[in-house]
Formats: C-alpha cells, sequence, structure tokens
C-alpha cells in the first residue's frame, strides 16, 4: 500500500515539474541580429524588433485580414490634406521597466530614428517636421507634405522606453543625449513587446524570454523561452533537426539541405510569400541595354521556369512563383490581370531583330553577389539563354561591398547585370517601387537599373502624396505596366520563403490563411505561436 | 645574455606591430566597399548615407582618420563595429578567449599525438608503425580543416549523437566565473567539474578537426628530423653506452630535431588564429576567426584594424616565444644573434 502512495505521489511530482518545465522554441538566423530596433535592417533584426518592440500600428491578425491596423494606438486620425496624424494610444501599456506608454514615447522614438540616421529612418526623414504632445495619451505628428505610405511606414517605428533610455546615455555624437542610449538598447531591451530580451550577443545568440505584463496578454502555451542562434551552416542545421534542437532555420539556406532536411523525423516547410523577389538589375544606360528592344528580347529569352527551380524544395514545395510585375502580389496596388512574366523565345527573337545593336557588338557582363550561391546559377541560365539569341557574356562574381560601391560611383561604373533580392520593409507600392524607378534613387542598389522615365517619376511623385485609396492603388497599378512595358528591368520571379521547422510548435502566421503580415520579419510573431506538449 | 636577447626582440616586435596595424588602417580604407552604406544595410538611401559618412569621419584624410583612431586607441577605445554596432574592444574580449582556448586545444593535441608518432616512426623506419603513421599524417595534411568538421559532424553529433553540434556550453548552461575566458580553465579554477565536462564534450570535435593538419605534419617533420638523428654518430655512442632506447630516443635523438619542429610549431599556431574560420562556422563557435572572416566581408574599418592588430600582436608574441624557446635549446641561435 506504502509503494502505491508513493507511486501515486511520484505521478504527481512528475506531472506537476513538466506542467511547469519551461518551453524553449530554437531559431537559426543569420550572421548577426541588431537589438537596437532603430538600428533594425536584416531579417533577424526585425524578428528581434516585432517581439521585443511594438509599433503603432501593425497588419491585424484576426484571421480576417492584414489590413494595418492601429496597435500601441487605440485610434488614428488624418486630416483631410494628409498632413496630420492624431494618434491616440491605449492606455496602462507598460514597458518591460515597469514604466507606462506615454506620448512622450512617441515623440522620443521618432525623434531618436530620424537623429540616428540608421535602420528605417528613411521612411520618416524629412516627412516628419514635429511631434507634438498634448496629453500623455495623445501625439500629434506633422508632416511636411502628405505622404500616402506614413501609415503603413509607421509598422516600422518601434516605440522606444524613453525614460530607460535617457538614464543610459552614454558618451556620444548627439550633444546632451550622448549616444542616444545606443550602447545601452543594444545590448537591453526597452519596449513594450511580449518578449524581453535575457541575453543578447550580436555575434552569438539572443535569448528572450516572457513580458508577463505584455497589454495584449501571452497565452501560456506561447514559448516561455525563445533563442535565436547566429551563424550556422548547412551541416550544423541539419545536425541540429536530426537531435531535436532546433526549431526554426533561416529561409537563406540551401534548397538541397531543405530537401534534405525533409528526410528528418517531424521536419516540414513553412512557405512565406509576397516578401521579397528577385531581380535581374541591367544598367540601362550601358549599351545593349540602352535599347528598349533589346531589354525586351534579353528579358523574353530568360528561362524563368529554370532559375525558380533553383529555389523549389520539392516539385510541391516551390520556393518561388512566376512574377507578373516588379512588385510582390501581396502589395496593394499590384495588378492581378497582367500577365505572367515568361520565357517565349519567338518574341525575344522578334524584339532582338529591332535592336538596333547586333550580337558580336558587346560583351555582356553578368554579376552575382559571390555569397548568394544561387545567383551564379541564375547568371549560367542567363548566359546559356542569351547565347541562343547570338549574345557572348561572361559570368563575374562579386563582393556586396563592391557591387554597391559601383553602383553608387555612378551609371558608368555600376556592372551592365546585377542581381539583387529585394525585400519588402512594408507592405506599400511606393515603399518598394519609389526605391528602384525613382530617378532621385540612382547610385542606391535597389536602383541599379539607373533607369529614368519623367512619366513615372510623375506618377510616382503623385502616388505617395495620396492617402490609400482605390484610386492609389490604380496609379500604383499604371506605373507597373509602364515598367513593364519599357522592361526597366529584368524581375526573375517573386519568392516564397520556405523556413525548415519542427513539429514541435504551431506557427500561425504561417498556416492560416490571412495571417502572412508581408513585413520582413514580421511573420516570426511568438506569441501567437503555441508549443505542443509544454 | 638571454635576457638582451629578448628585450631586443621585444623592441622589433613592438616596431612590427605598429606597422601592422598602420598598415591594416589603410588597407581597411582603400579596398573595395562602401563601409557606411554597408553599415546602413540595403535599404539606406544616398542621404543617410551621406550623414553616416560624416558623422564618422570618412570624409577626413586618411591620416587624420589615422591620428583619431590612434588617440582613442590610447584612450583604450578601439571603434564601434561599423556593422554590428558593438564596441570593437566587446566584441574582442568575447571571442578571442573563445579562439584561444580552440587554438590551445589544438596545439596540445598536435604535440602530444604529433611529436611522439613520429618520434616512433622515426624509431621504426618502414615498419607497421611507420607505414601507418604516413597515411595518417598524409590524411591529415592533405584534407582541409573544414572537412574534418563536417566529417567529424556528421559523425558524432548526426549519427551516433556522443558529442554536442555546437558552442562551447550546451543550451542553459552557466558560463564559470571569469578568469581566463578559457571554459576549461575557469570552470578547473571554479571546482566545477560539471562545466569542465560540458566545455570538454563541446570544445572536442572543433579541436580535434582545427589539430588534424598540424599532427600530420608535426609528425612528419618529427619523423624525418629524428630519423635523421638516428643516423649520426652521437646516437650510437648513446647506444654503445648502453642507454635504454627510450631514452635514446627521446632525449639524445628528439632535441635536436626539435628546433626546425618548434618554429613551425610556433607558425603554425598563430596560422591556426586565423585559418579557425572554417572550423569555427561550422560549430557555431564563437571565437575571434569566424569574427574577423565576417568583419572583413562587411568591410567594417574599426573592427578589421582591431582584429588583425591583435592577431598581429599574438602572431609576434608567439614567434618571439618560439625564438626564446630556440634559442634556450641551441645556443648557437642565441649567439649567432647577439654576435649581428
Amino acid at each position: 500500500m506504502k509503494r502505491f502512495f508513493a507511486l501515486i505521489a511520484t505521478a504527481f511530482l512528475v506531472a506537476s515539474i513538466s506542467a511547469q518545465a519551461e518551453t524553449v522554441l530554437r531559431i537559426g538566423e543569420g550572421s548577426i541580429g541588431r537589438l537596437d530596433p532603430h538600428e533594425a535592417t536584416l531579417v533577424a533584426d526585425s524578428i528581434l524588433m516585432y517581439n521585443v518592440y511594438d509599433t503603432l500600428v501593425f497588419p491585424s491578425l484576426d484571421g480576417k485580414s492584414t489590413e494595418m491596423k492601429p496597435h500601441l494606438a487605440e485610434s488614428i486620425e488624418v486630416n483631410e490634406s494628409g498632413t496630420v496624424f492624431t494618434v491616440k494610444l491605449r492606455p496602462n501599456v507598460k514597458f518591460h521597466s515597469g514604466n507606462t506608454l506615454s506620448s512622450e514615447d512617441v515623440k522620443f522614438s521618432m525623434n531618436r530614428i530620424i537623429e540616428l540616421n540608421t535602420g528605417f529612418s528613411y521612411m520618416f526623414d524629412g516627412w516628419v517636421k514635429s511631434v507634438d504632445t498634448p496629453d500623455p495619451l495623445t501625439a500629434v505628428i506633422n508632416l511636411t507634405n502628405p505622404y500616402g505610405t506614413f501609415y503603413s511606414a509607421l509598422a516600422r517605428l518601434s516605440i522606444i522606453d524613453s525614460k530607460t533610455v535617457l538614464a543610459h546615455l552614454g558618451k556620444g555624437d548627439f550633444g546632451d543625449l550622448g549616444d542616444y542610449g545606443l550602447d545601452w538598447t543594444r545590448k537591453n531591451s526597452a519596449g513594450t513587446g511580449a518578449y524581453k530580451a535575457r541575453y543578447h550577443n550580436t555575434q552569438e545568440r539572443s535569448e528572450l524570454v516572457k513580458f508577463d505584463d505584455y497589454f495584449l496578454g501571452i497565452p501560456d502555451k506561447a514559448p516561455d523561452l525563445v533563442r535565436l542562434q547566429y551563424g550556422q551552416t548547412d551541416p550544423t542545421v541539419i545536425a541540429l533537426f536530426e537531435r531535436g534542437e532546433m526549431d526554426i532555420a533561416r529561409s537563406f539556406i540551401a534548397s538541397e539541405t531543405k530537401k534534405q532536411l525533409l528526410s528528418v523525423k517531424g521536419v516540414t516547410i513553412a512557405s512565406e510569400p509576397g516578401i521579397a523577389m528577385l531581380f535581374m538589375k541591367p544598367n540601362v544606360t550601358k549599351p545593349p541595354f540602352d535599347d528598349v528592344n533589346c531589354r525586351k528580347g534579353f528579358a523574353y529569352a530568360l528561362d524563368y521556369e529554370a532559375m525558380m527551380l533553383q529555389e523549389h524544395v520539392t516539385d510541391k514545395i516551390r520556393g518561388a512563383i512566376p512574377a507578373k510585375s516588379p512588385m510582390p502580389s501581396s502589395h496593394p496596388g499590384f495588378d492581378p490581370t497582367m500577365p505572367p512574366i515568361k520565357q517565349d523565345m519567338a518574341k525575344a527573337k522578334e524584339f532582338m531583330a529591332k535592336c538596333k545593336y547586333k550580337p558580336g557588338s558587346h560583351k555582356i557582363q553578368i554579376t552575382w553577389i559571390s555569397t548568394v550561391a544561387k545567383e551564379e546559377r541564375f547568371a549560367l541560365i542567363a548566359q546559356v539563354n542569351w547565347k541562343e539569341l547570338g549574345w557572348e557574356s561572361y559570368v563575374e562574381p562579386i563582393v556586396w561591398a563592391h557591387w554597391t560601391q559601383k553602383v553608387r560611383g555612378g551609371a558608368g561604373t555600376a556592372p551592365m547585370i546585377g542581381q539583387v533580392y529585394t525585400f519588402a520593409r512594408i507592405p506599400d507600392a511606393d515603399a518598394y517601387l519609389y526605391n528602384i524607378f525613382h530617378s532621385s534613387r540612382h547610385g542606391q542598389y535597389s536602383a541599379s537599373e539607373f533607369f529614368a522615365d519623367d512619366q513615372v517619376d510623375e506618377m510616382l511623385d503623385k502616388a505617395r502624396t495620396m492617402l490609400p485609396s482605390s484610386k492609389r492603388d490604380a496609379l500604383y497599378a499604371k506605373i507597373l505596366r509602364r515598367v513593364q512595358d519599357l522592361q526597366a528591368t529584368f524581375t526573375g520571379f517573386e519568392v516564397i520563403n520556405t523556413y525548415p521547422r519542427s513539429d514541435r510548435f504551431s506557427w500561425p502566421n504561417m498556416e492560416k490563411p490571412n495571417m502572412n503580415t508581408g513585413l520582413m520579419g514580421g511573420n516570426h510573431i511568438f506569441r501567437l505561436m503555441e508549443m505542443k506538449g509544454g | 645574455m638571454l635576457g638582451r636577447y629578448v628585450i631586443r626582440r621585444s623592441v622589433a616586435a613592438l616596431i612590427t606591430l605598429f606597422g601592422v596595424s598602420v598598415l591594416i588602417f589603410f588597407l581597411a580604407r582603400v579596398m573595395p566597399g562602401d563601409a557606411a552604406g554597408i553599415a546602413l544595410g540595403e535599404s539606406a538611401t544616398l542621404e543617410q548615407i551621406a550623414a553616416y559618412r560624416e558623422r564618422h569621419g570618412f570624409n577626413e584624410p586618411l591620416h587624420v582618420q589615422y591620428w583619431v583612431y590612434v588617440t582613442d586607441v590610447i584612450d583604450g577605445d578601439l571603434g564601434e563595429s561599423l556593422y554590428s554596432g558593438s564596441k570593437v574592444l566587446d566584441d574582442l574580449a568575447f571571442t578571442f578567449p573563445a579562439t584561444l582556448e580552440l587554438v590551445l586545444f589544438s596545439t596540445i593535441l598536435m604535440i602530444s599525438i604529433g611529436i611522439p608518432l613520429g618520434v616512433l616512426a622515426g624509431r621504426f623506419r618502414d615498419g607497421y608503425i611507420d607505414n601507418f603513421t604516413r597515411v595518417f599524417s598524409l590524411l591529415g595534411v592533405v584534407t582541409p580543416s573544414f572537412v574534418w568538421a563536417v566529417f567529424f559532424l556528421l559523425a558524432f553529433a548526426f549519427y551516433l549523437k556522443v558529442l554536442p553540434v555546437m558552442g562551447r556550453l550546451s543550451e542553459g548552461a552557466v558560463a564559470p566565473p571569469f578568469v581566463t575566458g578559457l571554459y576549461l580553465i575557469d570552470s578547473l579554477v571554479d571546482g566545477d567539474w560539471a562545466t569542465f565536462r560540458d566545455a570538454l564534450s563541446h570544445i572536442i570535435m572543433p579541436g580535434v578537426a582545427l589539430a588534424m593538419a598540424s599532427i600530420g605534419q608535426t609528425t612528419r617533420m618529427t619523423r624525418a628530423n629524428v630519423g635523421e638523428s638516428f643516423d649520426k654518430t652521437y646516437i650510437e655512442f648513446a647506444r654503445a653506452y648502453g642507454f635504454k632506447e627510450f631514452r635514446t630516443a627521446a632525449v639524445y635523438a628528439l632535441r635536436p630535431a626539435l628546433i626546425p619542429i618548434l618554429t613551425i610549431l610556433g607558425l603554425d599556431i598563430a596560422i591556426k588564429f586565423g585559418s579557425a574560420f572554417l572550423v569555427e562556422t561550422v560549430f557555431g563557435w564563437p571565437g575571434m576567426a569566424r569574427y574577423g572572416v565576417q568583419v572583413i566581408l562587411f568591410k567594417d574599418l574599426n573592427a578589421i584594424v582591431g582584429t588583425v592588430t591583435v592577431i598581429g600582436f599574438f602572431f609576434i608574441v608567439i614567434n618571439l616565444i618560439v625564438d626564446i624557446v630556440v634559442a634556450f635549446v641551441d645556443p648557437r641561435i642565441r649567439l649567432g644573434a647577439l654576435a649581428q
């Protein structure tokens, strides 16, 4: 009898221990992760940003739509001219420090990102005139000009705890504000997010734990601890999955590795469409690409299916879909009626016949970024395709730093063909297209085509001043048709990011309809995940 | 006499180090790539980049930039990593001990396996041991360390699952209190055997992978030199005196053979600091070699100068130590150097 009771007691003990056991979600990410949200640019930075910090707006996660909705804000009103945004904040939102969110934090965050001039500051710099704080829960953001993207751009302004930052100022270049607290915020969290940093080393890993006072609450089944590990090789990722020591790998590992991982028990692939596209960018100032017929000929000759094949994990798990225009299909303004971009050798020859240059007149330089092995394959595919039209080319690896420097040097130094994966920072047509096709952006990596067209410039300038509306969307559709007609770039395909993942948790952003935020790093929302058996 | 020799060598080392820092400072700035653009990321606008360059003094003439850098270094500030935002000194303080521990561990393997194997092979030339050693060392030398790394990873972490995949310690394990930054030593100092075992299990695979080539090389060199020694008349004398074979081999045959081995050993240790990159990457080892390559790829100016200077310093120190040890072992060298 004694033994029986001892057994029951042990069973209860084991049950209670397992009920309390800490659940851990393990993620492998890129080479580094930066914790200060105002310096964020990479995927890993954005993942940290959206879990440790909150923004005034965020895509709705109700499963009905992904429309941008007030998040830290209770409401946002815009005046008729689109130059004044009145933000009413939610009351009683707590920072990790215990401080309460106020309009001063909004003002401080806006000034900080603009003055630091890093990360996503370009979305606000030059547009924001001032931020007024008539009361602790109201912030009035005054713009210099109407800016239709501004509402969506607020999804990239993390609100930081001003009191905590001001208490941790170090020596720096910002006058009385010293280093703007950078030395501290690079290692510690000062947000309102569902998770706070327990440990962070940019080169090694971040450990995030639940923030119990999160204003939206965190379900018990959400992971207690999230560990982001930086800089893993493909063999390491395979070994970690095999041992059950990894839950999500980064999407940038080789397709072959992903395929191999599918043979590991419990590993599947999560798909994230609508975030990125691959471009093969011609320098349209250099012959033969300065002739629109040549460009069209080259574009029609490209074997897009062969290129997409490099992205697919299996026949069923596809890593790319045909593009219809140079903008992800998830963005407002995308025109689904445009035909998919595909190879057509008959048309390629037809346009090439109208080209003012003849094969042999120029040798085409096709560059690929030496750290992105896939791009070499794209370059080789293009080389073979263009050879069919009689054009000789050479394939040249180049490091990213060198390529961007050449592009910044101007049209004369920019390579003839460069390849770039372009990610959506926010799901907005202006944020995507302006940086590629507006002539004022020449010299930026995204505008390495050096494309210039007065009509396109005019339409882009007009569209960005319009508030989100069907009229604005129609204008963007018109812009897309125009740049496609002029073959301003070679759009490769729309990328579907594919993440190898374990079956130890559920991932609503990837699994349920209408939960894809369309934001780079915005689909790794840990509080929505549920650990199984935890 | 040895003291004067050491002083002369130390002064020369300091001058070399200064030269290295100047050279790398200017090289880092003239190599292709816009540091500001890379630091700000892909989406940076030209205006952002221009402002960043201004703020960080990149528009100043190079000699002015160097002067600012030197004055900061004198204040103990190696600057900020442009890419990660961390202080370079913090990054180096975190990554240097990890690489040092890995390199020292592989050096211990190199000495404790390579030299005895070489002596045995030299003593029993063309026998079974020699043949085995020849194949083993050849494999070690011709196989790149990253191939060993992947092989060990698959064998011991993936299939057998007897060793951990990555890192310096297991998940949730707490690093021992800082004494040297080397977890194996610090955990011993702390008397924490569990952490010692954990750290040891983590360093075995990267340590062996990094050591394989140098074990092979040391074995081959020792075998050749010891083999030559065994042909010398003093060995015949030693045998004629009736000294035991072990003493003859370990003392009389090995000592003159050690001088070239020591020189190569010193160079090898220093080179490992840079070449550990791939091994560190495969095993997620947060070391300075991996850090160094990353910062070069990202043209992280301050971090490049800091990392290369530290590696240069270590290289010089190791060579200095080797010179002193060699001079100690072979008086002809130190006397010759002083005579010059």
